[in-house]
C-alpha cells in the first residue's frame, strides 16, 4: 500500500509539474547566434519582403542575463538605399518566482521609456518591449527565440503590434557561432 | 472667363475630395456626457456559440486635472436562452491631462491591474482608453476602448488582446443621453 501511494505521488507530481519541467534553463541560450530573416510588412495591405542579417548575443549578467541584437536590413535591389542597422541591448535581473525577468530600471512608457519583460516557455525565450508614442498609440514588440534540441539553431519570430494591429513580422533562423 | 471659373471650381472640388481630411483632435470636452446603447461581443468561442448581446453605458465628465470615465456593461450570457443569466460590470477611472493635449494618464485605482498601466488618447474624434497588464507568469493583456463621436452619439469598439491573440471584440452603438 505504501509503495502504491509512493508511486502514485511520483506520477501525480510528474504530471502536475510537467509544464515547468519542460522549460529549458536560461543558460541554454547563452552564446552568439548569426543568421538571416525575412520581414513581412502588413501596412497598406501589401506585402513588402525585405531580407535582414541578424546577430544575437545572450550572456549571463548577475542572476539574470543581457541580450543584444543587431539587425542589418538589406536594401531592395536597385533601390539605391543603404543598409539600415538597428541595435538594441536589454539587461534583465533574476526572475521572479514565476520565471519572469524584468530590467533593473523599468521604464515608464507614458514618459517615453520602455517597459520590458522576458520569460522562457519550453524552448523559447520571449522578450517583450512596450512603448507609447508621442500621439499616445502603443507599440508592442515581441521576440520569440526558440532553440533547437541540440541548442545550435535559433528560430526567431519577431512581431510588432501598433494600436492592436500587427504591422510587422520577421521570421528567420540563426546558427550558433560561439 | 466662365470656363475658367468652372475649371477652378472643378479643381477645388477635386482637391477637397482627393486630399485626406486633416482632422484636428477634438478637445476632451466634446466627449463629456452620458451615452447609452448596446452591441454584440465576439470571442474565440463565437464561432461555435452565439455571439452575446451587451447593454453598455458610459459617462464622461471633467475633473480638476483631467476627466473621469465611468462605464457599465450588462452581459446576457449562458443559462436559459429565453432568460439568459445577467451580469453587470462597472468601472470608473480618472485620467490626468499630460503635456500633450491629446494624452491622459490614469490615476492609480480600480480598473488597473497590479503593476499595470492605463492611459487615454484622443485621435481625431476618437477617445481611446488603453489598459495594459502583465500577469505573474509574464503573459500580457491589452484592453482598448475606442469611443468615436458620431452625429447620433458614439460608436464603441472594445478589443482584448492576450499574448498576441485577439480574444474578444465588442462593437456597440450608443446614443447621447445628456450633457
Amino acid at each position: 500500500m505504501v509503495r502504491f501511494l509512493a508511486a502514485f505521488t511520483v506520477i501525480f507530481l510528474a504530471w502536475t509539474t510537467g509544464a515547468s519541467a519542460a522549460d529549458i534553463p536560461l543558460k541554454s541560450f547563452f552564446g552568439k547566434f548569426r543568421g538571416s530573416a525575412v520581414a513581412e510588412t502588413d501596412a497598406a495591405k501589401k506585402l513588402d519582403f525585405a531580407m535582414r542579417d541578424l546577430d544575437v548575443t545572450v550572456a549571463p549578467k548577475g542572476d539574470g542575463f543581457e541580450i543584444s541584437w543587431i539587425s542589418n536590413q538589406r536594401p531592395i535591389p536597385g533601390s539605391g538605399d543603404k543598409v539600415k542597422k538597428h541595435q538594441n541591448t536589454v539587461a534583465f535581473m533574476a526572475p521572479n518566482e514565476n520565471g519572469v525577468y524584468r530590467p533593473e530600471q523599468q521604464g515608464d512608457p507614458l514618459a517615453g521609456g520602455n517597459l520590458a519583460w522576458a520569460r522562457i516557455e519550453n524552448r523559447t525565450l520571449f522578450v517583450h518591449v512596450l512603448t507609447v508614442g508621442e500621439r499616445g498609440a502603443y507599440e508592442l514588440q515581441s521576440y520569440a527565440r526558440t532553440l533547437s534540441p541540440d541548442g545550435n539553431d535559433m528560430k526567431l519570430l519577431f512581431t510588432r503590434y501598433r494600436d492592436n494591429e500587427r504591422v510587422r513580422q520577421v521570421s528567420g533562423t540563426l546558427k550558433r557561432y560561439q | 472667363m466662365k470656363r475658367a471659373t468652372i475649371a477652378l471650381a472643378a479643381i477645388g472640388c477635386w482637391l477637397a475630395l482627393a486630399l485626406p481630411a486633416i482632422a484636428a483632435d477634438l478637445n476632451i470636452k466634446a466627449f463629456f456626457g452620458k451615452f447609452t446603447g448596446s452591441g454584440v461581443a465576439q470571442s474565440e468561442d463565437s464561432l461555435y456559440f452565439a455571439t452575446t448581446v451587451r447593454d453598455t453605458d458610459v459617462e464622461i465628465g471633467p475633473t480638476p486635472d483631467g476627466f473621469r470615465a465611468a462605464w457599465t456593461t450588462v452581459l446576457r450570457q449562458g443559462g436559459d436562452p429565453s432568460k439568459p443569466n445577467v451580469r453587470r460590470r462597472s468601472t470608473t477611472m480618472d485620467f490626468v491631462q499630460q503635456v500633450q493635449l491629446n494624452q491622459f494618464k490614469a490615476k492609480p485605482g480600480e480598473g488597473i491591474p497590479p503593476g499595470g498601466q492605463a492611459w487615454a488618447r484622443i485621435n481625431g474624434n476618437t477617445l481611446t482608453i488603453y489598459i495594459f497588464s502583465v500577469d505573474e507568469s509574464g503573459m500580457y493583456e491589452i484592453q482598448s476602448y475606442a469611443r468615436t463621436l458620431t452625429g447620433a452619439g458614439m460608436d464603441l469598439v472594445f478589443s482584448r488582446i492576450k499574448d498576441g491573440e485577439e480574444t474578444r471584440t465588442v462593437k456597440a452603438k450608443l446614443t447621447r443621453m445628456a450633457n
